[in-house]
């Protein structure tokens, strides 16, 4: 086996990383925010062509009437007037059916028939009138003579019309083509420096490989060597090793304290190991060896977690939560975040544009503005899966993901863990307690008790296995 | 029926647009109506001839004084989750080190609030690194410390603090070089600064740093897990109320023009602290109510009344009551009271319309 590389300079090294994620985070950002810039403008302009349309037709409306012919013209104006005063009536009629109910309770029926029709009776007859002073002023038209003026005014109006409307269109389209065109432009003009920037420190990182390619694997995404975790004198992982394929839904099981948050814990950092070694094949394709990292680092290498408990923040938006799963991608500084310039703005969008895009995939976009105070668990779980994948993970693990779950939320969760392995190409890492779930979705299957490990295969042979059998019934 | 060539529906649907229920909406619409309101308050104390008294304007201007050290203390408290007494201590080295200024050199006022940010934000550092590595009640404790060496600082005798008679006669700033300030249009200054740090305080709330800091206060294994170093945004928030606090010690002491050990105790930093808790939030809303209780209240109405002239400890006593009172009913802070009215009058006018029509076809 061979031996890790501990010549690393650790300083050099920690600072090429964040040459890298800088430029790799830009070079993510540019991929992503044409589409979003283009989906913007195209909302914004939809809204002004609304409004410009409105404004035609209002413009349009009385000359379409004058240059209609003579019968018809008062017949419209008499119809529209008429409709207008109905609708003026449509409160009051209501409030007289209300106080009539309330009338029938108070002061018997009589007295509240005889209100009603009183009541009915003045609104008819004031529409009545209204009818009658509308039929005076309008009186209807003979003839089908159209006036020639009206109709020239009208023809003229909408021809002037329809032409505005057509340029106000092709400046949008232009306007559009010329803000994507400046965005493309700066996009294509950054590129080849960030493509330098990231290849020369990626280039660095790789010279000072911590571990060769042959002896992690070429499948490998994790490889846990001779883990040993040691709490004062109780070993709550002793000599744990194994691999984790690229891509495969990997479970981790035991009886009740034998080691498996532990280990998770291990990987991402939350504890240093006694002993042992993790290595990961990070998101731009280099061996590392995870214990160089500090606990927030984990997170950019691609390596997110969800929680046993759930940890949401409960007084940010289901939405503003997933946002604090971008937390480390987002590039703009301290004074950006002081003044709110346009970098924060832009990066906001791209970011909760990805957000709704996530919570849609999952099925709980109804939720994006309200805080997670009494929501479902179900749906909470989702939430905690769904900021996971705001950080681009390449692997998740999920620490039981199942507790607290019915039978139902149990099976719509087995069907997003396999969701989120095929769409988002994520390795999955879980420890569960619910076997039914892990024998529904797990690749393979690694048992352990005392931080030791007792068998690892595909589920039916853990499920044979005599070792584990005895693990968890105990010996006859 | 006559048919028309276009369809007109449209347009009997759509309203006109409503830009002001839009500007309503905007999150800064009700700090620029205060703003304004405080501004119109002031116009009139100076041209309107009495209708103002002048304790309502001091009083006013107090409490702008204080919001402005409450706004850092907020975003410390309710959204880093982090408890200091050195407030007071720092206000009290604002107004030393403006004096400082004031007194020996003719400064614009922008470059004296400058030079007191920068050394704010070094001396929050320096302070927020030796401090910070605890957490809790040890955090609490070790700024409650911090107030007392400074407080014993500003009392031994020396020329920077002016020691036990401290300093007086601090001639008004000067705006840009030229625009000299007088008791009356200091006021203006102190508003802009305050609306200023309003609209910096809601960028920080709304930016991925308040996101951070109220996720890394939520829970701190989540917040690491989510690549938020901690350290990094305790630290910020320490800055951020420092910061806020030697600014607003700037502020008092071009109001004042005087400046004296015995008021920069901890019980001023307690003082701010309960007026943050009142509101219940760290958005400028919640401070600006808190304050306006714990401030305004006792300087501009209880000093009138000859009983609490008399006897000014019985101020604190109605202050006490007042407080009570505010936590039992909402334990949430007086921001709820907002909420609660905002809903109250929704609720009302639903059910009037539902007495009056009926339910909705």
């Amino acid at each position: 086996m061979a031996q890790k590389n501990n010549s690393v300079n650790k300083p050099a090294m920690r600072r090429f990383v964040k040459k890298r994620d800088k430029a790799y985070d830009s070079l993510i950002f540019n991929e992503k925010y044409p589409d979003v810039a283009c989906a913007l403008i195209d909302q914004k302009n939809l809204r002004l062509l609304k409004q410009r349309e409105l404004k035609m037709k209002k413009r349009l409306l009385p000359l379409e009437i004058a240059a209609l012919p003579a019968s018809d013209k008062n017949e419209v104006l008499f119809a529209r007037e008429l409709e207008a005063f109905k609708k003026s009536q449509d409160l009051p009629r209501r409030a007289v059916e209300q106080t009539h109910q309330r009338k029938i309770k108070k002061a018997g029926e009589l007295a509240a028939k005889q209100y009603r029709d009183g009541a009915v009776a003045r609104l008819d007859a004031a529409l009545a009138a209204k009818t009658e002073e509308l039929r005076q002023k309008y009186p209807g038209g003979v003839g089908s003579a159209v006036d020639k003026d009206a109709l020239a005014r009208y023809q003229q109006a909408e021809m002037e019309e329809t032409t505005a409307l057509e340029s106000f269109m092709a400046k949008q389209a232009a306007d559009k083509k010329r803000r994507l065109d400046s965005i493309n432009a700066r996009i294509a003009a950054q590129k080849p420096r960030l493509d330098e920037a990231f290849n020369t420190a990626n280039e660095k990182l790789r010279a000072s490989a911590v571990l060769d390619e042959a002896s992690f694997g070429k499948d490998n995404i994790l490889s846990i060597r001779g883990l040993k975790m040691y709490f004062s004198g109780i070993k709550a992982v002793d000599d744990l090793s194994f691999n984790i394929k690229k891509g495969e839904i990997f479970g981790l099981i035991g009886p009740n304290g034998a080691g498996k948050t532990t280990v998770f814990n291990c990987v991402t950092q939350f504890y240093k190991p006694t002993g042992g070694e993790v290595y990961y094949r990070d998101r731009y394709g280099g061996v590392v060896s995870l214990t160089d990292y500090k606990t927030p680092e984990i997170v950019k290498v691609g390596i997110s977690r969800t929680f046993q408990n759930l940890e949401l923040v409960y007084w940010l938006s289901i939405l503003d939560n997933l946002l604090v799963g971008a937390h480390g991608f987002y590039r703009a500084n301290l004074a950006d975040q002081f003044l709110h310039t346009g970098r924060l703005k832009r990066e906001e969008e791209v970011f909760r544009n990805r957000a709704i895009q996530l919570l849609d995939r999952l099925g709980i976009l109804a939720y994006k503005d309200v805080p997670p105070f009494g929501l479902p668990y179900g749906v909470l779980k989702k939430v905690e899966l769904a900021r996971t994948l705001m950080s681009l993970p390449r692997m998740i693990i999920l620490d039981e993901p199942a507790a607290g779950l019915n039978d139902a939320e149990t099976e719509d969760l087995a069907e997003i863990i396999r969701v989120i392995r095929d769409d988002f190409n994520c390795t999955i890492f879980l420890v569960e307690h619910d076997m039914n779930l892990v024998m529904a979705v797990c690749d393979t299957v690694c048992t352990i008790s005392f931080g030791k490990m007792l068998a690892m295969g595909s589920p039916e042979e853990i499920q044979n296995s005599k070792v584990v059998q005895e693990a968890y019934l105990g010996t006859e | 029926m006559v048919t028309l060539k276009n369809d007109y529906s449209e347009l009997e649907k759509t309203a006109k647009p409503k830009y002001a229920a839009k500007a309503v909406r905007h999150p800064l619409f009700g700090y620029i109506v205060l703003t304004l309101i405080l501004m119109a308050v002031q116009l009139l104390f100076i041209f309107g001839d009495g209708i103002i008294p002048l304790n309502v304007t001091q009083a006013i201007m107090q409490t702008m004084i204080y919001v402005v050290a409450g706004l850092g203390v907020g975003i410390l408290l309710m959204m880093a989750g982090l408890m200091s007494f050195g407030t007071g201590a720092f206000i009290g080295l604002g107004t030393y080190m403006a004096a400082y200024i004031l007194k020996d050199m003719v400064a614009p006022y922008t470059l004296i609030l400058a030079i007191v940010a920068v050394a704010a934000v070094l001396i929050g550092i320096v302070v927020g690194f030796i401090s910070l590595r605890v957490r809790g009640m040890h955090l609490i404790i070790i700024t409650l410390a911090l107030a007392t060496v400074l407080y014993t600082l500003y009392y031994l005798p020396n020329s920077f603090t002016g020691g036990a008679l401290g300093v007086s006669r601090v001639p008004f700033p000067e705006l840009f070089m030229f625009l000299k300030t007088s008791r009356d249009t200091i006021y203006f200054v102190i508003l802009f600064v305050m609306f200023l740090l309003i609209v910096i305080t809601m960028n920080i709330i709304n930016s991925p740093m308040g996101r951070a800091m109220l996720s890394m206060s939520n829970s701190e294994s989540l917040a690491q897990a989510m690549g938020i170093n901690l350290l990094k945004y305790r630290l910020l928030a320490f800055i951020v109320a420092t910061v806020f606090s030697m600014l607003s010690g700037v502020l008092y002491i071009s109001y004042m023009q005087s400046s004296i050990y015995a008021t920069w105790t901890s019980g001023l930093a307690m003082n701010i602290l309960i007026a943050v808790i009142l509101g219940g939030t760290a958005k400028p809303a919640g401070v600006l109510i808190g304050s306006f209780v714990i401030f305004t209240v006792d300087y501009a109405f209880l000093k009138n009344i000859e009983f609490f002239q008399k006897n000014p400890q019985a101020s604190l006593f109605f202050n006490g009551i007042v407080i009570i009172l505010i936590i039992a009913k909402y334990p949430g802070g007086l921001i709820r009271l907002l909420g609660s009215i905002r809903n109250g009058a929704k609720q009302t006018a639903a059910k009037v319309r539902l007495y009056r029509y009926g339910p909705e076809k």
